[in-house]
């Protein structure tokens, strides 16, 4: 059953579909706001307060909208809330990257360490990405959203999404050679 | 995946090496308390397909409750301005500063209860079938009704002030004629010589009888030695002793009236 098939059938009151769609999305959105944010406790609350918001909102819900789209959307919107409740919206949301980005000696040349210390260290050089390069690069590798779908869900253009990802995976690289 | 994903920029190395990482998972306390919740929500609050009390229902609702309440709300008032005799309702005049809030709302009580009582008596409207019984020839019979009624209370209203006009002179008269008699009477006499009665005497011309019961006012309220009246010890605000000072002078009670301005002076200093 698709996530919207689930979702509808929450909406006429089967709790067993929310938990269906819960665990299937659960994963994905946790490690995105963790991530983005970079605090645990703060994560665990902006996640519960995404899926209290989803099951507030599901009158709302109509299935011509993806479910993930919608989900990341909201997601995205209680980060920026987050942002603006501690008074700062961070400029990377503001700014086109303008850096040059540099050719990179492609990752997988980066055979000797093993695959573990390489997975502690890309989630350290992801923490040193600014905000909109890393929240780009998340939703691609934990929505599955398409590059779209992406600009759709953080109200940008198709265009700032396809910079921000090519600079943030630049970045990543040229941060993983250090490993070398 | 859809097609606009190709054009995605990518590194499947980056991805691969990312992918290690989803095992980070929120606590499983976190998952059972956000389920429960999305239960509880189910389970509380099913959406009926039809509320009597959903959508178009409640602005016509809500109007229709103003409607009844601002009614309500007009008779009531009506019921409390109408003027007594043909008079005017009086504005507050300085007499009525004097009134103690306690002698006020006897006043009032008195009223309520002579009010309820006439209510009692008075013939009772028959109850309406239903809206569409009432023709135009009920609504006005109705409206005689309750014009009747309320004149029946104005008419048992001025017969109780004159009454206790009539008291008060006696009071005057034979003070101590009138002390001893049973305690319900002494209470009576308190919230006889009303701030009210005083000014409707004034209205009416009838002078001699107004300063009467100012002074049964004043007497009954501040003893008959007003020297001995200390306004620490009493405890009424400044206006009002201003007041008070007011009505002696019209009482011509100049001596009084030095002796109240003197002693307030004095509070004020201290």
């Amino acid at each position: 059953m698709n996530d919207e098939t689930l979702m509808l059938a929450y909406c006429k009151g089967d709790a067993g579909a929310f938990e269906s769609l819960y665990h299937r999305h659960k994963g994905g959105v946790y490690r995105y706001l963790k991530r983005q944010c970079g605090n645990e406790a703060t994560a665990e609350e902006l996640f519960q307060d995404v899926w209290m918001n989803i099951v507030r909102a599901r009158k709302r819900y109509e299935a011509t909208a993806k479910f993930t789209t919608w989900l990341y959307h909201i997601a995205h919107n209680r980060l920026i809330d987050h942002y603006r409740k501690h008074s700062r919206l961070p400029a990377s949301y503001e700014d086109e990257a303008t850096e040059e980005i540099e050719d990179q000696c492609p990752v997988d040349q980066i055979t000797e360490v093993n695959r573990s210390r390489q997975a502690d260290k890309l989630l350290d050089c992801i923490g040193q990405l600014p905000e909109a390069q890393r929240e780009s690069f998340l939703l691609k590798e934990e929505s599955g959203l398409s590059l779209l779908e992406i600009a759709e869900v953080t109200g940008t253009g198709r265009e700032t999404i396809k910079s921000r990802l090519r600079y943030a995976l630049a970045a990543l690289r040229r941060c993983l050679q250090g490993l070398l | 995946m859809s097609t606009e994903n190709d054009n995605l920029p990518s590194d499947e190395h980056l991805s691969s090496i990312y992918k290690e990482t989803s095992q980070d998972m929120p606590a499983a306390d976190l998952d059972d308390a956000i389920v429960a919740a999305a239960r509880r929500e189910t389970a509380s609050r099913p959406h009926p397909a039809f509320s009597p009390f959903s959508g178009s229902w409640r602005i016509p609702a809500a109007v229709a409750a103003l409607v009844v309440l601002s009614f309500s709300l007009v008779t009531l008032m009506e019921n409390d301005v109408m003027p007594v005799d043909g008079l005017a309702p009086p504005a507050l005049e300085e007499a009525e500063l004097l009134q103690p809030p306690s002698v006020v709302m006897a006043d009032k009580n008195v009223l309520r209860e002579e009010k309820r009582e006439l209510a009692k008596t008075a013939p009772r409207k028959p109850a309406m079938k239903s809206r569409n019984d009432v023709s135009p020839a009920t609504s006005q019979a109705f409206v005689a009704e309750q014009a009747k009624k309320r004149a029946l209370i104005h008419e048992a209203e001025r017969k109780k002030k004159q009454q206790a006009a009539a008291v008060v002179a006696e009071s005057i008269a034979s003070p101590d004629a009138v002390r001893p008699r049973a305690p319900a009477l002494r209470s009576r006499l308190l919230t006889v010589p009303s701030v009210e009665l005083i000014k409707t005497l004034r209205l009416k011309g009838d002078i001699k009888q107004a300063n009467q019961a100012a002074e049964a006012f004043i007497r009954l309220h501040f003893g008959d030695d007003l020297t001995k009246v200390d306004p620490v010890q009493v405890k009424l605000p400044t206006e009002q002793w201003q007041a008070l000072i007011v009505e002696l002078r019209k009482l011509e009670r100049m001596q009084q009236a030095d002796q109240i301005q003197e002693l307030l002076d004095r509070r004020q200093q201290n």
